[in-house]
């Protein structure tokens, strides 16, 4: 008995050094997401643009940003082989889809509108509702293994993508490239880190109105842009109280701001019980915090490229910016009939900075005319941010 | 003991015996605690079909079955509740937290041929009848990096990505019969984890609890761990609920949400579901 005790314990002292060691050999070297620290990569920015903090234990490198972007771009990312994380997020649209809410490789569909990617970077929490997610090494895993809803259904297929990944030759290159502490492993660790890496370079700061604001080319937009700006500055429409600054949006990280911002507003889209009910399945920031007065509390999206990232609101739910200026013009949407149905204006949980307000025909034609100009049209194009497969003489792809 | 080191590590342990006296007297005892999930008296199998299921008596099959167990303690003659160490084996428990896995990936199951249904660890020399252990990650580990976690929550599909932690209960169903109606569904998940967490450092534990733990507790009186096996009978935990309806606009199934496919479920898991306190578990025992 004593023996076999002995036995036991050396054993078990053993097992315990071999799975140390298996440990290390796996992931030992890369290091858990942690502090936020400038980064030094080059992302090609103009002069007065702050540099994006990174986690300290993930720096950009143009190998990481490489391969993080043929796998943004790789349907072998998905259960079925059938969608990316380009599917959701084109670069055309901004990196957006056009869709309202999008499908998932089941069929299922998200519970909101697929964000733009542009400038995430800059945001301290992600998506329009979780904050909770910090960083963006984090919120891949929700497209990548979410199950409520399926999005690319990731979830304990690690055996097989490592099989599809390792099959790919450009990998067998690139993930020793990107990765040599853990001599090119692939994992989901690796694969989160790449990933994101890639989208921490796609920033977007070279509309018309950037050129106007930042560089003094005045030439760079029409005087109903420039009136238009007054506007939306103004305390009259009060549209800047939540969309201002580098993202417009008052939820912001870089270096110049290294504490970062984070707001999440009720803009009274809804009113479903007089009381401020949201439908059950988007109640907002609610649902992660359990607060009742955080019932409808979104993180305002950044305005950037906003005339290329329709159907607009967290759930798709309006179709034009014309249809955005209607809702916050009435100071909340009424809704008036359906299961929907209720006056958003009343919601008791709204911002006070959305009490309405009217427009002249011309000045709704300027406030337009600012938020087109906020397009940047060398972004949506930008060679680094394409398909690199569509380039690659890769035969599979 | 399976792994190859381990099986040298007894060779080389056996030798040492030869000189034992050399070495303390050990102050401990392992022990295995044996648990099987079941569908009423059945087994609870991937491949199997079951019938006459919850509140519709609906047919079921599983697609997944998986559960992480800590806080494991056993009862002392004097009624104490001593803690078990985990001995952590690289694949299915740490020192913090083991993982149940009754599902072999075949029939319909996700995840992988492989099952446990056992936890094992050591206890200080003694006598014990009784037993008590908790479904759920400790908060001090359920937040964590979960592409670097070690084993056993390095499993991507046990992770919530979405809440930041894990599915510490994770039951997937295929679900067939019932009435039909606008509410009709084929599936049923029960996926239960912490949620209304707080703000914390990043990756890491929130500074505070969350204040919806889910993590529920089991305590089984009598329990021998040399004969005793813990039984966790899915008929009973689904006996209230009608697997064949999800609640429009809400998670398929339970997930933990402000959802009323939870409501029975909860109860019979024993955890407190929207303020209303468990009236007792009703699928956990000992057998």
């Amino acid at each position: 008995m004593r023996t076999a005790t002995i036995a036991l314990l050396l054993s078990g002292l053993l097992l315990a050094f071999s799975v140390a060691h298996a440990g290390q050999r796996q992931g030992g070297a890369l290091q858990p997401i942690d502090a936020m620290v400038p980064s030094k990569y080059d992302f090609g920015l103009p002069a007065w643009t702050p540099r994006p903090l990174e986690p300290a234990s993930n720096p950009t490198t143009p190998a990481k940003v490489e391969l993080g972007r043929y796998l943004f771009y790789d349907t072998r990312l998905s259960r079925d082989g059938s969608k990316s994380c380009a599917s959701c997020h084109e670069q055309a649209r901004a990196f957006t889809d056009g869709l309202a809410r999008s499908a998932g490789v089941t069929g299922d569909l998200t519970h909101r509108n697929a964000m733009s990617l542009a400038n995430v970077a800059y945001f301290p929490v992600l998506t329009w509702s979780n904050p909770l997610l910090k960083h963006l090494e984090q919120q891949a895993l929700v497209p990548l293994l979410g199950q409520e809803p399926v999005e690319l259904g990731l979830a304990g297929m690690d055996e097989d993508v490592n099989r599809r990944l390792s099959e790919e030759p450009l990998y067998q290159r690139l993930f020793p490239k990107a990765f040599p502490e853990v001599r090119g492993q692939m994992s989901m660790a690796t694969i989160v880190r790449a990933l994101s890496a890639f989208e921490r370079t796609i920033i977007s700061v070279r509309s018309p109105y950037d050129r106007y604001r930042y560089e003094g080319d005045v030439g760079a937009v029409s005087d109903a842009v420039i009136r238009g700006e007054a506007l939306f500055f103004s305390e009259r429409a009060e549209c800047h109280h939540c969309h201002n600054g580098l993202n417009f949006a008052d939820t912001v990280l870089h270096e110049r701001n290294r504490a970062g911002e984070i707001a999440f507003h009720n803009t009274g889209l809804y009113n479903l019980d007089g009381k401020g009910a949201y439908p059950a399945d988007n109640s907002g920031i609610m649902e992660i915090t359990g607060r009742p007065d955080d019932m409808g509390r979104f993180r305002a999206p950044s305005l950037r490229n906003v005339a290329v990232t329709a159907p607009y609101m967290h759930d798709g739910s309006i179709e034009t910016l014309d249809g955005v200026l209607d809702h916050y013009a009435a100071g909340g949407r009424t809704i008036k009939t359906g299961a929907y149905a209720g006056v958003g204006h009343d919601n008791p949980l709204k911002s006070s900075f959305v009490p309405g307000f009217t427009l002249t025909v011309g000045e709704r034609a300027d406030l337009l005319a600012f938020l087109n100009a906020l397009t940047d049209e060398q972004f949506l194009h930008d060679p680094r941010f394409s398909n690199p497969w569509l380039a690659a003489k890769d035969k599979h792809r | 003991m399976k792994h190859p080191v381990a099986r040298g590590a007894i060779l080389v342990a056996t030798l040492f015996g030869t000189i034992s006296p050399l070495c303390a007297k050990p102050r401990t005892q392992p022990v295995e605690i044996r648990f099987d999930a079941r569908v009423g008296d059945e087994p609870a199998r991937c491949g199997q079909a079951y019938s006459n299921i919850g509140s519709a008596r609906a047919g079921m099959q599983f697609q997944d079955m998986r559960i992480y167990v800590s806080a494991v303690k056993l009862i002392d003659a004097q009624g104490r509740e001593v803690p078990v160490t985990l001995t952590p084996d690289g694949q299915w428990q740490s020192d913090q937290v083991a993982l149940l896995d009754f599902e072999d990936r075949t029939g319909n199951c996700n995840g992988n041929p492989s099952t446990n249904m056992v936890v094992r660890g050591t206890v200080p020399k003694g006598a014990y009848n009784g037993l008590v252990f908790e479904i759920g990650v400790p908060q001090a580990v359920n937040h964590q990096d979960p592409t670097l976690a070690a084993a056993p929550l390095n499993v991507t599909g046990l992770t919530w990505p979405w809440r930041v932690g894990y599915k510490f209960t994770t039951i997937d169903l295929e679900t067939s019969g019932g009435a039909g109606g606008a509410n009709a569904a084929t599936g049923f998940s029960i996926h239960i984890g912490s949620t209304d967490c707080g703000d914390g450092p990043l990756m890491k534990a929130p500074s505070a609890p969350c204040k919806i733990s889910n993590r529920s507790s089991y305590r089984l009186d009598g329990f021998n761990p040399a004969s005793s096996k813990v039984v966790l009978d899915f008929a009973a935990l689904l006996a209230g609920t009608d697997i064949t309806v999800n609640a429009p606009r809400t998670a398929s199934g339970c997930m933990s949400g402000p959802d009323p496919d939870c409501v029975a479920i909860f109860d019979r898991l024993g955890l407190t579901f929207d303020g209303k306190p468990s009236t007792g578990q009703k699928w956990v025992r000992a057998e």
